[in-house]
């Protein structure tokens, strides 16, 4: 039994009501729902709205609102707050393993010139990432002005964009002092930022990937 | 089913599994997949299944396919190249896991003296 129109819609508003807005976990939620109310309606010959309720109500733990892991002022469901802490997880692993062989190589140097000459090549490699990953995070920026949907990575990529303006105020003044005293924490910091442009470009190139296969149909 | 934490672990390499054999899949399908096999022992929830779906997908053994499937969209998942060595590797690991609980709770007889 396929579910009308009309249907389907009054699904997709519980779910924005809910606060599943983001169209890469709204679609796949939505099916699912649609798909089991399908079934046990079949199954059970019961109207839509019976089944509807039931079906909810199994949803209930994962439209639970969850304070967000990085944000303090934000709240999402259950849901979509697991997808966004996976993201922030993966990038914490890797910015520390960055920052652990970055230091490690840092010992391998012995003289002071050769720790000196390391230190501003890593300095020269973030500059320069950093002028490649604006350019390229803010021609995602401006594709996003067009699309329509929005996602978890659209969200992380906006919320990232703007601290990295904020970043270009930093690097690009010289009068503040970029303190190399503590060599180690300062490869460090230089490694997690890295890790922090890359993961921007990354989380827009998904929304693009995701906006193009949503697109096509 | 009486203790799901038994499978807890075990999830991502049955999603992978049945990627392996069916190739892509959804969501709902592969909930209904497991049901039926274990033949309604095992019933996966959604919370564990889309967290599941999401990390495999961010770690690049699944991808992504979209398709209009009536009057709305479905999401289909399906194993990368990656994912398809990854998989092999992991099969192997969970039957000897298996292999090993199968001896702790059966010991075969000592007939050494």
């Amino acid at each position: 039994m396929q579910l009308t129109a009309e249907q389907i819609e009054c699904i997709n508003q519980t779910l924005i009501g809910k606060g599943i807005k983001f169209d890469d976990i709204k679609l796949e939620v939505l099916d699912h729902i649609a798909t089991e109310i399908e079934n046990e309606m079949e199954a059970t010959a019961k109207d839509f709205e019976v089944v509807y309720n039931e079906v909810l109500k199994n949803w209930s733990e994962e439209f639970k609102l969850t304070k967000d892991f990085f944000s303090l002022q934000s709240t999402y469901p259950k849901l979509v707050h697991s997808k966004l802490k996976n993201q922030l997880r993966s990038e914490i692993v890797l910015a520390l393993t960055s920052s652990l062989l970055l230091i490690i190589g840092l010992q391998f140097v012995d003289d002071t010139e050769g720790k000196l000459q390391y230190l501003k090549l890593v300095n020269d490699v973030l500059f320069y990432t950093y002028c490649t990953t604006a350019a390229v995070a803010l021609l995602i920026k401006l594709w996003n002005l067009k699309s329509k949907t929005t996602t978890t990575y659209k969200h992380l990529f906006d919320s990232r964009f703007t601290l990295l303006i904020i970043f270009l105020s930093i690097i690009i003044n010289s009068s503040v002092p970029h303190d190399q005293t503590n060599q180690n924490l300062f490869v460090a910091t230089i490694s997690c930022f890295f890790v922090f442009l890359l993961s921007t470009i990354y989380v827009g190139m998904k929304h693009i990937q995701f906006q193009r296969k949503f697109s096509i149909q | 089913m009486k203790n799901s934490q038994l499978y807890k672990g075990s999830l991502n390499t049955i999603i992978m599994k049945l990627l392996e054999e069916n190739g892509k899949m959804y969501g709902y399908e592969i909930t209904q997949k497991v049901k039926s096999i274990t033949e309604g022992e095992l019933n996966i929830t959604e919370g564990a299944l889309y967290p599941a779906l999401h990390k495999l997908e961010a770690e690049g053994i699944l991808d992504v396919e979209i398709a209009k499937v009536d009057n709305r969209m479905r999401k289909y998942y399906k194993l990368t190249e990656a994912g398809e060595k990854e998989t092999i590797n992991r099969l192997s690991e969970l039957e000897d896991f298996i292999r090993n609980m199968q001896n702790l709770v059966n010991p075969k007889p000592n007939l050494e003296f």
